[in-house]
This record gives C-alpha cells, sequence and structure tokens, in this order.
C-alpha cells in the first residue's frame, strides 16, 4: 500500500475586515458570514493589568462586571441576560480589559441595552465584594493545591518579578485589599468609549450595526483624563533553579524557560519553526522523545508566549517523581541537538507544512478570524504580518534554526521550576 | 439546519457525508462502536489505552501523524464510556491521506511489545496527572462505583485502577483490535468541502475492501435502587466537598432534555437556584453544580458543591436537599424553563460553527441511531416544560435513590 500524493498547502492571505465608525468614535471591525444568526461582539478597552492602580484591581472589576446597579440586583441583572439565552462576560489581560457578549441575532437589542448596563451603571455593591473576596480566597487554595499551576506562578515570578503586572503572583491578602471605591474609580475612568475599540464576528447587516450604533454609538462620559501608558520595572529573580517542595506528590511539574520576545521582532517567525520542531506539536523532538520513546509523560510541550510589551519562551510537562532527574536530562539534551546539529530537511518541511495547516485554519470563518485579528490589533502587530509570518516560515533553513537555537536556548539563560 | 446524507457501504461501514463550501477543511471522523462500558471488570481502562495504540504505527506506514501533518492536518483521538472517536482535519485537497491511513489502521495496526510498553507508561502518567496528583481526583472512581452496582459505567474510562493498565498483554490487545475495530462497527463521517459523489467514491476506493467480523451486541443492565448510599472519605484537600448523584433515564428517552434543562435550572450561571440560594444568601458553598452524564445507557444527574470553609458539612447537605424539596413541590416558573432553552439553543447555534464540532456531533447522533436527530433537538428541548420537569424531579431526587460521597479533609 502506497499513500497518495500529498499536494502542496495553499499559503493564504488574511481577510480584512470590515470597518466601522461608531457614531461616538469608536472603531469596530468586523468579520461576517456564520451561517448560523449569532454574533459575538467584543469590546477592548486599553487599560488590563498593566494600568491597575493596585493588584488585582482589573481581574476583581471583571469578576464583579455584573454585581449590580442602582436600579437592578445582581441577580435581576444576571436573570435578564440569561433570559435571552446571551452571555456577557468580562476579563482581564495584560493590556486589555475584554468584555465580550454573545447572543442570537433576534436578541441583539435587549442584549445591547444590557450590556451597555454593564458598562455604565455597575455600583460594585459592598455585599458582592465580599462574597467575592471569600470565595476567591477559597478556590485560590484549591488552585494552589496543584503543582502545575504553582510552577507557572513560580515560573513568571522569576521572569519578571513579583511587582511587574507579568509576573505577580495572586495571595489572599490582595484579595482582601480590594475595596468599592478603588473598583468604582478603575472601572469609571478605564471603560469609556474614547479607550475601546471593537470587534464582531458571526452574521450581520446593516440593521444589527445601526442597534449597535444605537446603543453604544451614542455612550459619552464626561470623565476626564486619558489613560497614562505606565512603566513598570521588572525585578529579574537572580536564581535560575527554583525547587518548590509538595508532600506525597507522585508527580513533579516542571516549567524550564526564559523571557524572549514578542511578534515584533525580527526573529519572531523562524522561532515558531523552531519552536515547533522543538516541542509545538505531537511530532515534535520533546514529545517523540520523553512521551512516544521513554514513556515518561502524558504530555511536554513548548511554547512562545507573546505580549504587548514581552514575551516568554517555556517548556512544560509533569512527570513521575522517580524519572523527574532523566526527564530534565533529556529537555536539556534535546536542546543540545538543536544547537549542535543540523534539523534534517524532511523534519522541517514536517513542521513548515503543520505551521502552514495552521495557517489556514486561523482564516476558516469569522469566529477564527476575529480571534487572529484582536491578538494582533492588542499586541500592536500590524495584521499585514500574517502573510510575513507565513513566507518567513516557509523560507527558513536549517542553518538559520541552528543558529537560532544557539542564540536564544542556552541552558544558562534558562530558569528551571520544579514542584513535587 | 445541518444537512447530511447517509449510505452503507456492503462490508455494514456506516458513512455520514456533509457538504460545506464555505471551508477549505475536510474533517475525516471516526467513530467505533466501543467504550470502557464493553470492558472486562477485571481490564477497566483498556479501550483508552488501545486508543493510544492506533497512533503506534501500521505494517504499511510506521506513522500515523506525519503524514497528516505532512497534509497540513491536525487529529486526536479521545474514548468515553459509550465509543471511541478518531477525528482528522485536513486541506481539501488532501482528503485522500487520512482516509488511506484511516482504512489502513482499521486492518493494519502494528501490534508489539514495543508501543504497548510505552503507551502504558504514557497512561499511567496521564492516569496520575488527571486522577491522583491533584485534589479531588478520584471522586468519579468513588462515585460511579456508588452508584452502579452491575453497569459497567461502575469504572471510569481513564480506568478502576493503575494495576488493570500494567497489567494488560499483548494478546489483550490482539482480541480487543479483532473484536471490534471493524468496518460495521464503525461509522464514518466525511464533511467539509466536498461533494456527494466525490466523498462516496474515495470512501468506496480504501474502505471497501476490508472486511466485516460478525459483533456481538451486549445488553447492559442495572437494578433499581432502594436504599440511600452514602460514603464518607478523608483526604488532603483545602475545603469540604459534598456530591450527590441520582441515576437518570437513558439518552433514548424524551426525559434526558428534561433533565438537561433541570441541571440548568438548578445551577447554570449566577442567576440559577442552587447559586442563589446556596453560594449567595446562605454562603454554605463557594461553588455549586449540577449536570448530567450523556451516556447512551441509564444515567446520571449529579449535584456538586464545594463546602465554605468553616461551614458545617451535615447543614450544608441539608440545604442542598432543602432546594430538592422545594424544586419538587412547586413548580419552576416559566420564565426559567424559557432562560434555560434559549441558553441552549445559543450554545447549540454557536457550537454548530464549526464544522469540527459538527463532524463530531454527527457521528455521535448517528451512533444513537440517526444523523439526523441533530437537527430535531431544538423542537426536542422545546418539548420540555415546568410539568415533565416537575415529573422528573419528583421521581428522580428521592433519599432512597440518592447516592452521597462527603469528600472531607483530613
Amino acid at each position: 500500500m502506497t499513500l497518495p500524493e500529498i499536494h502542496s498547502i495553499e499559503k493564504v492571505s488574511f481577510p480584512k475586515p470590515e470597518e466601522v465608525i461608531l457614531r461616538n468614535g469608536i472603531r469596530l471591525y468586523g468579520f461576517n458570514g456564520t451561517k448560523n444568526d449569532i454574533l459575538r461582539i467584543d469590546l477592548a478597552f486599553n487599560s488590563g493589568r498593566w494600568n491597575e492602580p493596585a493588584k488585582l484591581v482589573a481581574d476583581s472589576t471583571a469578576h464583579l462586571f455584573k454585581s449590580g446597579t442602582a436600579r437592578m440586583t445582581s441577580f435581576e441583572l444576571s436573570e435578564k441576560i440569561d433570559t435571552y439565552g446571551s452571555t456577557i462576560k468580562a476579563s482581564s489581560g495584560y493590556h486589555t480589559f475584554n468584555v465580550s457578549l454573545y447572543c442570537m441575532n433576534r436578541f441583539l437589542e435587549p442584549s445591547l441595552q444590557l450590556l451597555k448596563t454593564c458598562l455604565t451603571e455597575i455600583i460594585f455593591p459592598q455585599n458582592e465584594i465580599d462574597l467575592f473576596q471569600k470565595n476567591s480566597i477559597s478556590k485560590l487554595k484549591v488552585r494552589q493545591e496543584k503543582n502545575d499551576y504553582l510552577a507557572d506562578v513560580a515560573f513568571k515570578k522569576a521572569i519578571y518579578g513579583d511587582m511587574h503586572p507579568y509576573g505577580y503572583e495572586t495571595t489572599g491578602q490582595d484579595i482582601k485589599n480590594i475595596s468599592q471605591p478603588v473598583l468604582q474609580k478603575f472601572y469609571a475612568a478605564d471603560l469609556k468609549p474614547e479607550n475601546c475599540t471593537m470587534f464582531i464576528a458571526g452574521k450581520y447587516a446593516d440593521e444589527e450595526i445601526r442597534l449597535i450604533n444605537e446603543y453604544l454609538g451614542k455612550w459619552e462620559t464626561d470623565i476626564q483624563g486619558s489613560i497614562v501608558n505606565r512603566n513598570w520595572e521588572e525585578h529579574v529573580n537572580e536564581e535560575n533553579k527554583i525547587k518548590i517542595h509538595k508532600e506525597k506528590s507522585v508527580q513533579a511539574s516542571i516549567v524550564i524557560g526564559k523571557k524572549l520576545f514578542n511578534k515584533h521582532h525580527e526573529d519572531y517567525a523562524a522561532f515558531s519553526l523552531l519552536n515547533t520542531v522543538f516541542g509545538g506539536y505531537f511530532s515534535s523532538r520533546l514529545m517523540s522523545n520523553i512521551r512516544e520513546e521513554k514513556g515518561l509523560t502524558y504530555g511536554i510541550y513548548s511554547g512562545l508566549n507573546t505580549f504587548r510589551n514581552s514575551g516568554t519562551f517555556s517548556i512544560h510537562t509533569d512527570t513521575n517523581v522517580e524519572s523527574l532527574e532523566l526527564c530534565l536530562r533529556e529537555i536539556y539534551s534535546e536542546i543540545d541537538r538543536l544547537q549542535n546539529e543540523l534539523i534534517p530537511e524532511d523534519e522541517i518541511s514536517l513542521a513548515k507544512n503543520y505551521l502552514l495547516g495552521k495557517f489556514l485554519d486561523k482564516t476558516d470563518g469569522p469566529f477564527h478570524q476575529i480571534e487572529v485579528f484582536k491578538s494582533y490589533f492588542l499586541e500592536r502587530v500590524d495584521i499585514h504580518k500574517f502573510e510575513e509570518f507565513e513566507e518567513t516560515i516557509s523560507q527558513t533553513d536549517a542553518v538559520s534554526l541552528q543558529r537560532l537555537a544557539q542564540k536564544y536556548l542556552l541552558k544558562e539563560s534558562m530558569c528551571e521550576v520544579v514542584v513535587g | 439546519m445541518i444537512d447530511c446524507s447517509k449510505e452503507v457501504l456492503e462490508n455494514g461501514l456506516t458513512l455520514i457525508h456533509h457538504y460545506d463550501e464555505t471551508t477549505p477543511f475536510v474533517v475525516v471522523n471516526l467513530l467505533y462502536k466501543v467504550g470502557s462500558k464493553h470492558e472486562d471488570k477485571s481490564k477497566t481502562g483498556f479501550t483508552h489505552l488501545f486508543e493510544h495504540l492506533m497512533f503506534g504505527g501500521t505494517t504499511n506506514f510506521p506513522d500515523f501523524d506525519k503524514p497528516l501533518q505532512e497534509a497540513g492536518g491536525q487529529n486526536n483521538a479521545f474514548t468515553n464510556n459509550d465509543y471511541t472517536n478518531y477525528y482528522d482535519s485536513v486541506p481539501a485537497n488532501n482528503v485522500e491521506i487520512p482516509l488511506c491511513l484511516e482504512a489502513d489502521r482499521m486492518v493494519s495496526l502494528n501490534i508489539n511489545p514495543n508501543s504497548l510498553e510505552v503507551q502504558r507508561k504514557v497512561v499511567c502518567e496521564e492516569f496520575k496527572e488527571n486522577y491522583i496528583n491533584i485534589p479531588y481526583g478520584n471522586v468519579w472512581h468513588l462515585l460511579r462505583d456508588m452508584v452502579y452496582r452491575e453497569h459497567p459505567y461502575k469504572w471510569p474510562t481513564i480506568g478502576k485502577e493503575l494495576k488493570h493498565i500494567e497489567d494488560a498483554t499483548l494478546d489483550d490487545v490482539k482480541n480487543f483490535y479483532t473484536r471490534y475495530y471493524n468496518p460495521n462497527n464503525a461509522i464514518l463521517v466525511l464533511a467539509g468541502n466536498i461533494e456527494k459523489a466525490k466523498a462516496s467514491e474515495l470512501v468506496r476506493k480504501y474502505f471497501t475492501e476490508i472486511k466485516p467480523v460478525p459483533v456481538d451486541q451486549k445488553i447492559f443492565s442495572e437494578p433499581e435502587q432502594t436504599e440511600a448510599r452514602e460514603k464518607t472519605v478523608y483526604e488532603e484537600i483545602p475545603l469540604n466537598a459534598i456530591y450527590i448523584a441520582f441515576k437518570m433515564c437513558d439518552r433514548f428517552d424524551p426525559e434526558y432534555y428534561t433533565a438537561d434543562v433541570t441541571s440548568d435550572i438548578l445551577s447554570t450561571g449566577t442567576s440559577s437556584r442552587l447559586y442563589q440560594e446556596l453560594v449567595k444568601k446562605e454562603k454554605a458553598f463557594v461553588e455549586i453544580d449540577a449536570h448530567i452524564s450523556s451516556s447512551e445507557d441509564i444515567g446520571m444527574i449529579t449535584i456538586e458543591g464545594k463546602v465554605s470553609d468553616g461551614y458545617d458539612v451535615k447543614k450544608a447537605n441539608d440545604l442542598i436537599w432543602q432546594e430538592l424539596e422545594k424544586i419538587k413541590q412547586e413548580k419552576v416558573s416559566e420564565v426559567e424553563v424559557r432562560k434555560c432553552k434559549n441558553k441552549m439553543l445559543t450554545y447549540m447555534n454557536f457550537s454548530e460553527a464549526s464544522l469540527l464540532n459538527r463532524t463530531i456531533s454527527l457521528a455521535y447522533y448517528e451512533l444513537l441511531g440517526d444523523a439526523n436527530m441533530i437537527n430535531e433537538e431544538e423542537k426536542n428541548y422545546e418539548q420540555v416544560s415546568a410539568e415533565t420537569i416537575q415529573q422528573f424531579v419528583q421521581k428522580t431526587f428521592v433519599k432512597e435513590k440518592s447516592n452521597t460521597l462527603f469528600y472531607l479533609k483530613k
């Protein structure tokens, strides 16, 4: 039996979003064309952790985003949203405060009305804050029993320091410090139209845009002051081996990595290819060696995490406690191999095709498109880079990959965290 | 509306085709009608272990993943109590690659000691990662064993214990493969940017030669529960937890939809009953949830909550029962029913936007009897009413039929 011929994968260009400017100046980017009558509308505010007056303020504001208004309790507000089968949720990223609405088109109008309420009328009642604090502290205790959570926290802290928005660890005390006036002030100052960009995906026509304009285009605030672009100092941990002992662990969680770069860096695309070969997909070297050959783990992967101002490269796995040393040795020996030997052509071609398939997938349908477009936009990367990255990846050869491994994967530069 | 058509090959393989011209991809989904319920009680976890072995290469092709990735594709698989499902997504011009690979591994799997040895270890690590080394990890092991006395839903898909996986032999693997991995025991869905005639032609090209093997259908049963079951365990955990499970109907019963809506009325979203009463007002729980298992045979509806620090566990348990009694005595309001139906509708509509979801769902509904049932679901949920809910809760939430697990701090 022979395998049929494998056809080359079409390189795609990223579709151009539709652009609408609402009456109050909010810019709306849209990807239209799902079969079903559904909509996802995102509002991204330039804010988030980067702009917090104190730790967890952005996150807590997101959690309490439906906590009640002067005329509606949190229950009444949630029940109304639920009645239409809609979802409104807020989350805080490092540089963005996100609000998303998911709904069926036929309930767009009442859903937008409720969204507007959430954006403008929340009063953060004290009893809601108390409940949030009590339950968050309890849930934190559960998370802190998980080795992979602890390893991840220790890694970020080591890279950026405990005061930095990218690095700080959530503590019970930080949760306790949250207070009503601070949340209210942050909410009013950061969540305003001039600070917002919108994204829409699903199926829409003029009527949907008219409704959006009706409810969000007329939104004005009189809160003065623009968002200050703050500077945060990174406090890098000098210790590059961190071991956290956890009684009775049958497995240890490992994170090994370093601060690297984001999508703005010239080596970003080529390094993504190197990462794919190393630990970025199922046929990667880490998976082949440590899972498929030695059976030391259920999963091992590496990845490049990019943020607006920085990026990290890291390797993650869990392995049984007895195999810990062997597992670490094998991870480092795979790094050596990338630095000392050229990667064979067929291995590079495999990783390239895998990535080209992923690029194609990222343009498949409005919901994938909005995700990609939004992440580029918020990291302040021009969407044209999408095609440039695709092109760079197809051009990168074994020699450049080896050079990248020698330059960026120096073992001495890595921070190793083990919890177990 | 999801259009699909069905064709059964001479060897018994069911083919479902679904056309979507808007995507550059095709998905090949192969569902085998074997799940952990088909296992022997002394060899549990085997179906899932076998799923891992299906990626170990064949006598024709040493690697399953690589040709697919070379073709720009992605693939994965999952196993549950009822079935095992494999899916491959590739750019449409490479559709023959997954078809060829799937047909090949249906007959020519390279069963060898090394592959078994390695995957045994991998699955043991998976077991530890998800069921031992995390707080509350073994809850479903304990709870299933209480709810089911005879039915093989007694054990979770990962297996009852590590030892069963460690003891798996090469003969077990061979027998299992011969018995269950056959065209007449499988459903193939080919969906995406490929027309019907082409789909049929290509599937025939690769699968038509594969010989069927008679399948013996197993019938499972579970005796009626007549006494309350209770168990208390002590573990190193940060918060006490309570789990209460009741048996419910199978997936074919129209009451299934009522059960699903009921679990949402109880706990989905912050406007739900259990959240409002027990988390918000009473502050007895930090979080609380109600959910159903969507298994083919006799299912279970479970209420689980993490008790607030310092709150009396017995009292917290009584509060859950108070809520259950309340929903039994007073009919739920029309608003509550409407709300949950709308949520369900939104969820289904969003889920259908993904070709992969649509494909996997079509295979699942065909397993239940007819892929077209996917288009009936909206109507099925519409038929749920305050009356059907009351009937359901009155016969289900009964002390004598409850299974309560107290999972407490050491």
